[in-house]
C-alpha cells in the first residue's frame, strides 16, 4: 500500500469498516510511514470533533406544524375532488376583459404624451402578464394530462419567463406523475438556453428518469444545449444494467457530440 | 375419447357452476372513473349512467371466466380472501372500488394470472384514466372524453373516439381512429418500441408533431413540402412539425424505435 | 410485530395514505433538520425549510418511484437547500457566494476546538459542505449519497476523502 492508497483508506479504517487484508496492509504501511502517521492522528482528532457537534432537537412547533400541514393535507385531498378547488377562471376572464377595455380606451383616445399614461399602459400589461402567467400555473395542476400539457406548452409563447414559471416547469418534469407531460415540460425547458434553472432542471431529470423515450430525448435536448455538465450523468446511465440498449446508443452518441 | 368426454361436462359443469357474471357501480355524481388492472381490458359504452365490469365475450357469445372461480376450494370455506392491493369491496369480484369527489378509483386486486379479461361499460362522457400495469392491454370504443392510457407491453386501441387522448406504452403499439378531433386541448401519443397508427378525418384541422427518433414516419396527409400520393416516407429521424387544413389542436406522435403512420380517413 | 421498512410507508403514503407520512416525519425530521441545520446554522430557518421539505415529499409523493428513501427524501432537502441559497443571493446582492451559510451566533459551539471546526468547514464549497454534513455527521452513506446525486458509490467515496484531507490541512494549519 503506498500513501495514496492509505489516504483513501483512512475513513474506513477509522470506522472499523476495512476488509481484514486491506486492514493489515493499512497497518502495515502505517508502522513504516511518518507522514502518513501524522494524517491519521489528524484525521482521528477531527473524527473526534465531529462526534462532539451537537445534534439539536428542534422545538415543538416543527412538530406541530408538520400535523397541522398533513391534517389541511388530507382535508384537501378529499375536499379538492369534491370542490374541485378550481382556478376563478370566469372572475379571470372578466378582469382580462375589463383591462382590454381600458387599454383599447387608451388607444381609442389617442395616445397622450407624457409619463404618466405611458406608466398606466405598462401597469395594465404588467397586470395581464401576471394574470396569464396565474392561469397558466393553475392550469399546469390540472387533473387532465392533456390540458397540463396545454398549459406547458402555452409556456412557449412567452420570450422571458421568470423563475417562478420556470420552477413550476421544472415540477412537471421532475415529478409529473405522466410522462407525456414531462416530456412536454423536458421540450419546453429546452427553449429557454440562457437559463440555468431550466439547465440545472434538465440535468437534474437525467438522474430521475427512468423512461426511456424520455431518456432520450433529454440526450438530445442537453446535446443541443451543449451542456457538458450532463456528461456525468450520461455516463453513469451508461453504465447502469437496466438502461435499455437503444437508449444506450443515444448515449454514446451524445457524449461523444459533447466531448 | 374417455378423456374429451369428461373435459366437456366439466366444462359445462363450470359454465352453469359460474361464480359471478358482473360488478355494477352507480357513476352518480362521478365525472372521472381511474382503472388500474394487469388483464386484457375492453372498454365499451353504455347507456345507464352505471360503471359494469363484466367478462369479455368471445365471438361465438361465449364468455370467458376467470380461471379461479370455479375451482371449489374445500380448504376456503368460510374464509374471505384477502388482497395485498386493497379491501375487494366487489362482493368477491376482485376489486377495490373507492370513491374520492367526483372520481371513481377501480383498481383490480387479482394477478394477471387469475384474469382473463375484463369488459368495462361506461357512459361514453365520461373521462377515463387506465393504467394496464404491466401485462395488461387496453381496447377502448366511442367514447368522447378525456382519456389518458399508461401501458408497458399491453398494446392499446382506441376507436371511435374523439379526444383529448394522453397515451403511452412502452413496447405495445398504439392504435386510435378518430370519430373527429377535439379542439380544445392537446392530443399526445407515444410509445418508446412499439408503432403509433393513427387515423384522422381527412378535413381535421390540427397542428402535428410527428417524430420517430430511430424509425420512419409514413403518412398520406399533404404535409407541406411533399407534392407526391399515396403515402410518403417523412424524414427519418427528424421531428415533422406541420399543419393540416390551416392548423388548429396540437396532435403529437412520437415513437422511439418504431414507425408513426398518420392516415385520412 | 416488524417495523415496516422506510420503502414500504413511503410506497403507501404515495398511493394516497397520506396518514403513514407521520411515521416517516418521526423518523427522519431531526436528521433532516440538523443537516439544515448545520449547511444554514439559522434555527428558525431550518424548521421552516425542514418543515417544507415534507409539504414537498406530500405533494409530489407519486414521484417517489421505490428507491431508498433515505435518498429519496434528502434530495428534496438539498433542492430545498439550493432555492434558499439562490433565494438569499438575490435578496443581498452585496453580499459574496462565501458568506452565505455563516454560522450566525444563535449556533453555539460546545467547545473552542469545535468552534474551529466549524470555521474551517465555512471555507468549504456548498458541495463539499453537503458531502461532509451528510456522510460525516447524519451517517449517510456513500451508495445512498450517490442514488441522490446521481454519481457512483466509489466516486463519492474519492471525494469524500478529498474532502476531509482539505479539512485536515486548513485546520491543523489554522490552529
Amino acid at each position: 500500500m503506498d500513501c495514496k492508497q492509505f489516504e483513501n483508506n483512512i475513513l474506513d479504517y477509522l470506522d472499523g469498516s476495512l476488509a481484514e487484508a486491506e486492514k493489515q496492509r493499512f497497518k502495515a504501511h502505517l508502522q513504516s510511514c511518518a507522514s502518513c502517521q501524522a494524517e491519521l492522528e489528524a484525521q482521528q482528532k477531527l473524527m473526534t470533533l465531529f462526534g462532539q457537534v451537537p445534534q439539536e432537537t428542534p422545538s415543538d412547533r416543527l412538530r406541530d406544524g408538520f400535523l397541522d400541514m398533513l391534517a389541511e393535507e388530507q382535508q384537501a385531498q378529499v375536499v379538492h375532488m369534491a370542490h374541485k378547488k378550481e382556478f376563478p377562471w370566469k372572475t379571470a376572464f372578466q378582469i382580462a376583459a375589463s383591462i382590454a377595455l381600458v387599454m383599447g380606451g387608451f388607444f381609442l383616445g389617442g395616445l397622450r404624451s407624457g409619463d404618466t399614461s405611458q406608466e398606466q399602459i405598462s401597469a395594465l400589461q404588467q397586470e395581464s402578464k401576471v394574470l396569464k402567467q396565474q392561469m397558466m400555473l393553475a392550469l399546469m395542476e390540472n387533473r387532465s394530462p392533456s390540458k397540463r400539457i396545454q398549459a406547458v406548452n402555452y409556456t412557449e409563447e412567452i420570450a422571458q419567463p421568470d423563475a417562478t414559471l420556470i420552477k413550476a416547469l421544472a415540477d412537471r418534469l421532475l415529478y409529473d406523475a405522466n410522462s407525456n407531460v414531462r416530456l412536454a415540460a423536458a421540450e419546453a425547458l429546452g427553449n429557454f438556453k440562457s437559463s440555468q434553472q431550466a439547465r440545472a432542471a434538465l440535468i437534474e431529470a437525467l438522474n430521475t428518469e427512468k423512461d426511456p423515450s424520455l431518456q432520450i430525448e433529454l440526450i438530445g435536448i442537453l446535446v443541443r444545449l451543449q451542456e457538458k455538465r450532463a456528461l456525468e450523468p450520461m455516463k453513469k446511465l451508461l453504465e447502469t444494467q437496466e438502461t435499455p440498449i437503444y437508449v444506450k446508443e443515444q448515449l454514446n452518441n451524445g457524449i461523444t457530440q459533447l466531448i | 375419447m374417455k378423456k374429451v368426454s369428461t373435459l366437456i361436462a366439466f366444462l359445462s359443469v363450470c359454465l352453469m357452476a359460474h361464480a359471478q357474471k358482473s360488478y355494477t357501480h352507480s357513476l352518480s355524481g362521478i365525472k372521472k372513473v381511474v382503472v388500474s388492472s394487469n388483464t386484457t381490458m375492453e372498454f365499451k359504452t353504455g347507456n345507464s349512467n352505471e360503471l359494469v365490469i363484466g367478462h369479455i365475450e368471445t365471438k361465438d357469445g361465449h364468455q370467458h371466466h376467470d380461471h379461479n372461480d370455479d375451482q371449489i376450494d374445500e380448504r376456503a370455506k368460510g374464509l374471505t380472501p384477502i388482497y395485498a392491493g386493497g379491501n375487494d369491496n366487489t362482493n368477491g369480484f376482485g376489486f377495490s372500488v373507492e370513491k374520492e369527489g367526483d372520481v371513481l378509483k377501480v383498481k383490480d386486486l387479482k394477478s394477471f394470472m387469475q384474469r382473463s379479461g375484463l369488459r368495462f361499460t361506461l357512459p361514453k362522457g365520461i373521462d377515463l384514466s387506465i393504467d394496464t400495469g404491466n401485462l395488461g392491454s387496453a381496447d377502448v370504443n366511442g367514447f368522447d372524453s378525456d382519456i389518458e392510457v399508461n401501458s408497458n407491453v399491453g398494446g392499446v386501441v382506441l376507436t371511435n373516439v374523439t379526444g383529448p387522448i394522453t397515451a403511452r406504452t412502452s413496447t405495445g403499439n398504439i392504435e386510435v381512429v378518430f370519430t373527429e378531433v377535439n379542439q380544445t386541448s392537446p392530443i399526445s401519443l407515444r410509445s418508446s418500441t412499439g408503432a403509433v397508427d393513427v387515423s384522422l378525418p381527412a378535413n381535421t384541422k390540427a397542428n402535428l408533431e410527428l417524430k420517430s427518433t430511430m424509425g420512419n414516419v409514413f403518412t398520406d396527409f399533404d404535409v407541406k413540402y411533399q407534392q407526391e400520393e399515396g403515402m410518403k416516407v417523412v424524414g427519418a429521424n427528424r421531428k415533422i412539425d406541420t399543419q393540416i387544413n390551416g392548423g388548429g389542436v396540437l396532435i403529437k406522435l412520437s415513437s422511439s424505435v418504431g414507425n408513426v403512420y398518420l392516415r385520412k380517413k | 410485530m416488524q417495523t415496516r421498512s422506510d420503502e414500504d410507508i413511503m410506497m403507501a403514503v404515495a398511493q394516497g395514505e397520506l396518514q403513514l407520512m407521520a411515521e416517516l416525519f418521526e423518523r427522519y425530521h431531526k436528521r433532516i433538520y440538523n443537516f439544515l441545520l448545520q449547511m444554514v446554522g439559522d434555527r428558525a430557518v431550518c424548521e421552516d425549510l425542514t418543515q417544507n421539505v415534507f409539504y414537498k415529499a406530500i405533494k409530489y409523493k407519486h414521484s417517489y418511484r421505490g428507491g431508498k428513501f433515505v435518498s429519496w427524501i434528502f434530495r428534496i432537502a438539498r433542492n430545498n437547500l439550493a432555492d434558499h441559497f439562490e433565494k438569499q443571493k438575490r435578496l443581498n446582492q452585496n453580499i459574496d457566494v462565501e458568506a452565505l451559510g455563516e454560522r450566525p451566533e444563535s449556533v453555539q459551539a460546545p467547545n473552542e476546538e469545535v468552534a474551529h471546526l466549524y470555521q474551517v468547514m465555512e471555507r468549504l464549497d456548498v458541495a463539499e459542505k453537503e458531502l461532509i454534513i451528510m456522510h460525516r455527521l447524519q451517517g449517510i452513506s456513500y451508495e445512498d449519497i450517490a442514488e441522490m446525486t446521481g454519481s457512483t458509490a466509489g466516486a463519492v467515496k474519492v471525494k469524500a476523502h478529498r474532502v476531509v484531507k482539505k479539512l485536515r490541512k486548513i485546520y491543523f494549519e489554522s490552529a
